[in-house]
């Protein structure tokens, strides 16, 4: 067998065991045909949009609750006949504001209550009940599918799917009150392409990039995984379409190294590398590897890190050792994958047949398990939803990238050695009963965006 | 020249000033005396901030000797030593490499300052002094843990303020023994903070200029004159700013010799 030969088949491998086991109701690399008959995921579709509907015209106050302030000078006996005048109900008493909290009578509405008492003399003020939500949610329609961004033991996929385990996420939304990322700061997704035209990330691409396969500067995706990660860590956010990307504000560089059957070379990827470190990238995402090491690879890993651009390399997902480049520690973040409720995912926990790489080159750790993210326009036929459920270490990576990138927007000046640093320091160490510390299966633990962007509050 | 600069002027010139009007024969030594006590104050001050959501605080307990020398009536320089321990609320820094939303307290520091009285005006039952007043807070480095990270990690934290205030004081000197006054005042507080960071191999530094925001204050106080050797004083302080006003209280007893 000839070097090259053997240099095929073990990318071939890798890819296998990175690509298409990462997604899981449908795989990617099943036959497309199939998934085109296959009418459950459009059904998905129209729940999905009936849920973002209730979910975004919900109601916007307390039902059959007022808040109302009389005027400082009404003496409490005044206020109960008051309100006992219009039938209402004294729920609470807001001390401080001097507010009451009102149950209005079953046979008024809300608006009608509020015009009515801010008729009143002796009212200063009355309004409804305003429902409060996070901060910084956004509105993206299968946000709340989102667990590894933000999990409150929600149910991680349409009616029926699994419960996550509250706090089992990357804390994003408390981190996005901090920073949503800076439009400086580029990703590169160094992987099978892009859907350049996709509606949830064509607003975010920076260029066409560059594709190494065919030699041009289109890095349109033709297999599909690359388009799933780029979303994952920058797709469009807060535009009541999709998914919600890690980094609000970032953008995509595409670079296609890896054909339209998800095959590639070492020598593609390298170009791809230094290509994407001439061009502007502040982050590489390699959401792929092999099982060779390789001075060629590890020499434009070096070239990345000596010009100050922070990688973030897939540990692999077939149980094994670290696949490279992410085994070449000094140079990248290499991460594991846990699942929703903050496991490892191994082959007794993972809805397929697959366990993240562990090895002493592993850093973090990030949700790889029921991964929703945004697919080909193409993928699913026309007029689908292009949005997927995935799954690896390769749905992982774009999660840290993500991160990276908002450290490195939000403090231009930290080294890449610093930015890893934070990267690891800030992450939970979710199996400390059986590991504490910086194991071999999650490293440092599964990254905390909060921790890592929020300003840490040190009292004593 | 920053406005620090320009307040230390003042005050040179106001000292330069009063001390130049005193010609040798002016010296009476029947009238000049010495009095030794002690000042305890505590004050809160808001600090200005960048971001507008972030209102970082300062809060100072201060413990001082008191050294006042009456040159002549009418005309007293004092000098303070003392003891600070300063608490800070929401003090951001972003610089270092993991941001921290220091709200620490205890922290120990050495206090140093002089203050300088001279009568402008005395008619019926009114005075009107000029005083000056500036104080230091030499911080001494405190160390804090850095909680929950994966990684042992800390802070080392070292601030140092000062404060310089100048202004008018109106005083009621009708009745006896007692002598209630009103004190407006540019009041100027600032500072730096400095904080080096280590979490393993990764470290930072800080170092974070601190400004209070209100920089006008009104004391309101009130002498009492126990005996020939003994007096106290009392007095509270209010600093207007944006949203609010920030405060101090302050309580003096001197013994003469």
């Amino acid at each position: 067998m000839t070097s090259v030969n053997r240099r095929k088949i073990v990318f071939l491998i890798l890819l296998l065991s990175l690509l298409p086991s990462s997604f899981s109701q449908q795989k990617l690399s099943v036959d497309r045909q199939r998934k085109k008959e296959a009418p459950v995921w459009k059904r998905q579709v129209r729940n999905l949009n009936e849920n973002w509907i209730r979910h975004e015209w919900g109601p916007r106050y307390a039902p059959g609750q007022v808040l109302v302030k009389f005027k400082p000078s009404l003496r409490p006996q005044l206020i109960e006949a008051t309100l006992a005048a219009y039938e209402t109900e004294l729920l609470r008493k807001i001390r401080g504001l001097e507010l009451y909290q009102i149950k209005i009578p079953a046979h008024t509405f809300v608006e009608e209550m509020v015009f009515a008492l801010n008729q009143n003399p002796d009212v200063e003020y009355a309004e409804p009940n305003y429902a409060t939500r996070l901060a910084v949610t956004p509105n993206d329609s299968l946000f709340s599918y989102q667990y590894y961004l933000h999990n409150s033991g929600q149910e991680i996929g349409p009616s029926g799917s699994p419960r996550g385990k509250s706090q089992a996420d990357i804390k994003a939304t408390a981190a996005w009150e901090e920073t949503k990322g800076s439009s400086d700061v580029l990703i590169a997704i160094i992987d099978t392409g892009v859907d350049l035209l996709h509606p949830d990330l064509k607003n975010k691409i920076h260029s066409a990039g560059r594709d190494f396969i065919n030699d041009d500067f289109d890095a349109t995706d033709d297999f599909g995984h690359g388009t799933i990660v780029a979303s994952i860590a920058a797709a469009e956010t807060n535009n009541r379409e999709g998914i919600a990307g890690v980094t609000w504000n970032s953008k995509i560089l595409p670079v296609k190294v890896m054909d339209e059957n998800g095959e590639g070379y070492y020598d593609e990827l390298i170009s791809g590398i230094m290509w994407a470190v001439d061009n502007g990238a502040a982050v590489i995402n390699l959401s792929l590897g092999g099982d060779e090491a390789s001075d060629s690879l590890r020499n434009a890993l070096k070239h990345a890190y000596d010009n100050g651009v922070i990688v973030v390399a897939a540990a692999g997902n077939d149980a094994s050792s670290v696949l490279y480049p992410a085994a070449y520690d000094a140079y990248c973040l290499a991460v594991a994958a846990t699942n929703y409720s903050d496991e490892r995912v191994t082959f007794a926990n993972s809805a397929g047949d697959w366990e993240s790489n562990y090895g002493p080159e592993i850093d973090v750790a990030a949700p790889g398990e029921r991964v929703v993210g945004a697919v080909p326009t193409w993928y699913w036929g026309p007029d689908s939803f292009p949005y997927a459920f995935g799954r690896g270490t390769s749905l992982s990576t774009p999660q840290v990238a993500g991160l990276a990138a908002l450290l490195k927007g939000l403090k231009p000046w930290l080294s890449v050695e610093q930015i890893m640093d934070v990267v690891r320091y800030s992450a939970d160490d979710v199996n400390s009963s059986e590991h504490p510390g910086q194991d071999d299966y999650i490293g440092f633990g599964r990254i905390n965006m909060e921790k890592a962007l929020v300003p840490i509050k040190i009292k004593k | 020249m920053p406005k620090h600069l320009r307040l230390l002027t003042v005050l040179f010139l106001v000292v330069f000033f009063s001390l130049t009007q005193l010609a040798p024969g002016q010296f009476r030594l029947e009238s000049q005396s010495f009095k030794l006590g002690i000042r305890s104050e505590y004050f809160s001050r808001t600090l200005s901030s960048e971001v507008e959501e972030e209102k970082p605080q300062l809060a100072a307990y201060l413990i001082n000797l008191a050294l006042r020398y009456d040159l002549r009536a009418g005309f007293s320089l004092a000098i303070l030593l003392g003891y600070a321990s300063s608490n800070y609320q929401d003090l951001i820094f972003r610089q270092v490499p993991f941001s921290i939303d220091f709200e620490g307290s205890g922290i120990s520091g050495f206090v140093v300052g002089a203050e300088v009285e001279k009568s402008l005006l005395s008619q019926n039952n009114l005075e009107v002094d000029f005083l000056c007043q500036f104080l230091a807070c030499l911080g001494i480095k405190k160390e804090f843990d850095i909680p929950d990270l994966a990684v042992p990690g800390s802070i080392k934290a070292k601030p140092s303020w000062m404060r310089a205030a100048v202004g008018p004081v109106f005083m009621l000197t009708g009745w006896e023994g007692i002598r209630p006054y009103i004190y407006p005042c540019y009041n100027y507080l600032w500072g730096t903070f400095s904080m080096d960071q280590t979490v393993q191999s990764l470290e930072g530094t800080e170092k974070k200029k601190i400004k209070a925001k209100s920089q006008f204050g009104v004391l309101f106080g009130t002498g009492l004159k126990i005996s020939e050797k003994f007096e106290l004083k009392a007095e509270a302080g209010l600093y207007p700013r944006q949203g609010g006003s920030d405060y101090s209280v302050m309580v003096q007893a001197l013994f003469g010799f």
